[in-house]
């Protein structure tokens, strides 16, 4: 019975000094250091109050208008427009036209299948985007460094990597007597090639 | 511990670095509360769409996929059109017709294809989301 009596004492709640019973509450002085310290600290939000807070509302605002209707217009047309560039003129020379090259349906559909799939894919790179524009601002809020937001040409530019290889290889085939040019090279070779090629 | 608030602080004793420091924690979390969290709670609502199955940006960007796919069809179309008019020719009744039939089908393939990549790379970003940027969130809070 006083052993229980004992575990219950050691189960109550502690009563510390300056609990409400009259005793002298003791408080520790900030040191110099201390001061300098809390100084720094106060000196070094004001900085980033004043620097940095409207730098990253105003990326807050941008990144909650990354995925509008303008940016997916914009890219998806970036897009097609990168890969029909990239597979030369539509009327490169009459040449072209009386053995067929650009006049066989069969390259318009192709094109538009590929345009299709490179749109599609650079719209999802709009709202991939934005997600990721807003985990960097959630980043942000947790004291960690946001990550490297691509630009709209190059979402545009990668999601027509894929399908210009795609693309390309058929008209390629149908080209061959004109001879093929090299696929995933970039549109700056493409451009290049269009531009001075036979 | 009763009287320990800073009213009650003798002011014989020097704790103006604790007392910036308190006020310091007290305004980056309130800064946080304000600018942060509201960003945190709408990526979190948006990765959880649908009962969490979709991002709530899916419906959107399905008819921009769709949208799309119209538009590059067309174009493609009416290019073939215009490429044979600078040469002075011109499809006749059928050969339009079986035109359209190509690129309808064309088409039809196409939407679904792009409404599949889009449901898929949604699920990516979804799945992204929530292993990444708000798991890392939620392991610091």
């Amino acid at each position: 019975m006083r052993l229980f009596k004992f575990w219950i004492w050691l189960l109550s709640p502690p009563k510390f000094y300056g609990g409400g019973g009259g005793t002298t509450t003791t408080y520790q002085q900030d040191n110099p250091q201390q001061q300098a310290l809390a100084n720094v600290a106060n000196q070094k939000y004001d900085y980033y109050q004043a620097k940095y807070v409207p730098l990253e509302n105003q990326w807050m605002d941008t990144v909650s208008n990354m995925n509008n209707q303008a940016n997916h217009n914009d890219v998806s047309g970036m897009a097609a427009n990168t890969l029909k560039q990239s597979q030369g003129p539509q009327t490169q020379s009459v040449g072209d036209s009386m053995t067929g090259g650009r006049l066989q349906r069969g390259n318009y559909v192709d094109m538009a299948s590929a345009e299709s799939n490179a749109a599609s894919n650079a719209d999802m790179g709009v709202t991939d985007r934005m997600l990721k524009g807003q985990e960097g601002i959630v980043a942000m809020g947790q004291g960690q460094s946001a990550g490297a937001i691509g630009g709209l040409t190059d979402v545009a530019s990668q999601s027509v990597q894929g399908q210009n290889t795609n693309a390309s290889n058929v008209f390629d085939r149908q080209q061959a007597i004109n001879g093929t040019y090299g696929t995933g090279l970039g549109m700056a070779a493409a451009a290049g090639i269009n531009k001075y090629g036979s | 511990m009763g009287g320990s608030s800073s009213n009650s602080v003798p002011s014989s004793v020097d704790m103006v670095a604790s007392q910036k420091n308190a006020d310091l924690v007290n305004q980056q979390w309130a800064d946080y509360q304000t600018r942060f969290q509201p960003q945190e709670a709408n990526l979190i609502n948006e990765v959880n769409g649908n009962g969490g199955l979709q991002t709530t940006l899916l419906p959107q960007a399905l008819a921009q996929a769709s949208a799309d796919n119209s538009n590059v069809f067309n174009s493609e179309k009416n290019q073939q059109n215009r490429d044979l008019s600078r040469y002075g020719q011109a499809m006749n009744d059928e050969q339009r017709q079986q035109q359209g039939t190509q690129f309808g089908i064309a088409e039809s393939a196409g939407a679904a294809n792009a409404n599949n990549t889009t449901i898929q790379t949604d699920q990516d970003m979804k799945n992204t989301v929530m292993s990444g940027g708000l798991g890392a969130a939620s392991g610091a809070v």
